[in-house]
């Protein structure tokens, strides 16, 4: 669609489509490889980037929508009749053999989704510098937190947002902390780890550093505005 | 039959799914509330008598965006056509702007915004809020993709400068002029 080559001066219109991930695999290899030489053009993406961020994020705190969340009716008719029928009759059946009802209370209770709407407890745990000794402190700690909300049966839901230095801590390249974060993924479904792609750019431009993740790391677009998003939802908020 | 059933049933599911991406984006044209409640349902409704007219469903969003934008358009014609001057001065005297603190950024930024052109706003709110690609953006608008790029620049470019400019305002001074009436 573009080719950088042609053009010296980069337009605007392809840094934005750089910054709104509009461009092709080998177009956006070729813009990343020039900013690294070109702070002027870095600055330039930071700014779009910045107004990108401003604009989403203007948005979030707006008064919240006063209609139902499912606020259409689907239109009924005979197939619904027909489905309510067979709902009907089959627990009479069940109901009189004595089999468990499907969708018990304890049944309810068990499944992992229903569990996590009730979840009082949310933390989240901000890993922004690349001091392995902290992190390795962070993630001992989160461990006790985790078996002991286990031990007393209360759920707790956490998530590690790793931006700035934090992001090199997530790869394979600091095998310590890998294998703690792997183990742990394993033992608690509750617990999850994202990493901010912006960083990951930005290091990428300014220090040639290429990160790499592991695989119990998620990508978020950017850890800023998962870290402002998750506290305005009443997480808890731990700096790592 | 039924698989047409189905098919409405998961469109309109989807369209449940992004309900509040479609709030957002009638506030951010409209920064009232209840307006932008009363346009996402009255767009709802609409879609959902009308998936037959849908040829492609994986295009629902822009879809959808687009019969909200008519909604919307509808809505500022019923407008003009009631409004008169008196509704204008109050409207510039509750100015929201001029209520708010100087470090609430996200409300100075959603000025900034409503200041914008229509045809900029639009192209930005979807690009921004909607994350939309520029081929959906391109669907919802019926434009071009090469003038969705220059709007979005240009709508980057101006909202960059009003943001500069309300920065370094005092949050009292940023109040919107009347619009004259001559």
């Amino acid at each position: 669609m573009h080719d950088p080559k042609d053009n010296p001066e980069v337009s605007d219109e392809l840094l934005n489509s750089f910054v709104d991930r509009q461009l092709t695999s080998e177009e956006r290899q070729e813009i990343l490889h020039r900013l690294k030489r070109d702070r002027a053009l870095s600055e330039r993406v930071c700014e779009l980037q910045h107004l990108k961020e401003m604009t989403r994020l203007a948005y979030d705190d707006i008064p919240p929508s006063r209609l139902p969340r499912r606020p259409i009716e689907e239109p009924g008719g005979w197939p619904r009749m027909i489905a309510a029928a067979l709902i009907f009759g089959l627990g009479l059946l069940f109901g009189m053999s004595g089999l468990p009802q499907w969708g018990s209370a304890e049944d309810r209770a068990a499944a992992p989704g229903a569990s996590r709407d009730r979840i009082s407890t949310k933390v989240l745990v901000h890993l922004s510098s690349a001091d392995r000794q902290s992190a390795l402190n962070t993630l001992g700690n989160l461990e006790q937190m985790l078996a002991d909300y286990r031990q007393r049966g209360e759920p707790v839901r956490v998530e590690v947002i790793a931006n700035g230095g934090g992001v090199k801590l997530l790869g394979p390249d600091t095998p310590a902390i890998a294998e703690r974060i792997a183990a742990l993924s394993a033992e608690y479904d509750n617990l999850s780890f994202a990493a901010c792609r912006n960083t990951i750019e930005q290091l990428q431009l300014t220090e040639g550093l290429h990160i790499r993740l592991i695989p119990q790391v998620r990508l978020i677009d950017s850890g800023v505005v998962e870290v402002i998003r998750r506290q305005k939802e009443g997480w808890a908020y731990i700096r790592g | 039959m039924f698989k047409n059933r189905f098919r409405h049933k998961k469109l309109t599911r989807e369209l449940c799914a992004n309900r509040h991406r479609f709030y957002k984006l009638a506030y951010s044209w409209t920064g009232d509330p209840m307006l932008a409640d009363d346009l996402v349902q009255e767009a709802m409704q609409k879609a959902l008598h009308s998936f037959d007219s849908l040829k492609d469903d994986s295009k629902l969003n822009a879809w959808t965006c687009r019969i909200l934008m008519n909604c919307h358009r509808d809505w500022l014609r019923r407008r003009k056509d009631t409004v008169d001057f008196d509704d204008y001065e109050f409207a510039a005297e509750g100015d929201p702007l001029a209520q708010v603190s100087a470090d609430d950024t996200s409300a100075m930024v959603r000025h900034c915004i409503a200041r914008l052109s229509d045809k900029h706003r639009d192209v930005i709110t979807l690009v921004d809020l909607m994350e939309f690609s520029y081929e959906e953006v391109s669907q919802a608008l019926e434009i071009p993709i090469g003038t969705v790029m220059s709007r979005l620049c240009r709508a980057r470019r101006q909202l960059k400068q009003l943001i500069a400019a309300a920065s370094a305002q005092e949050p009292a001074a940023r109040v919107t002029p009347l619009r004259s009436v001559n």
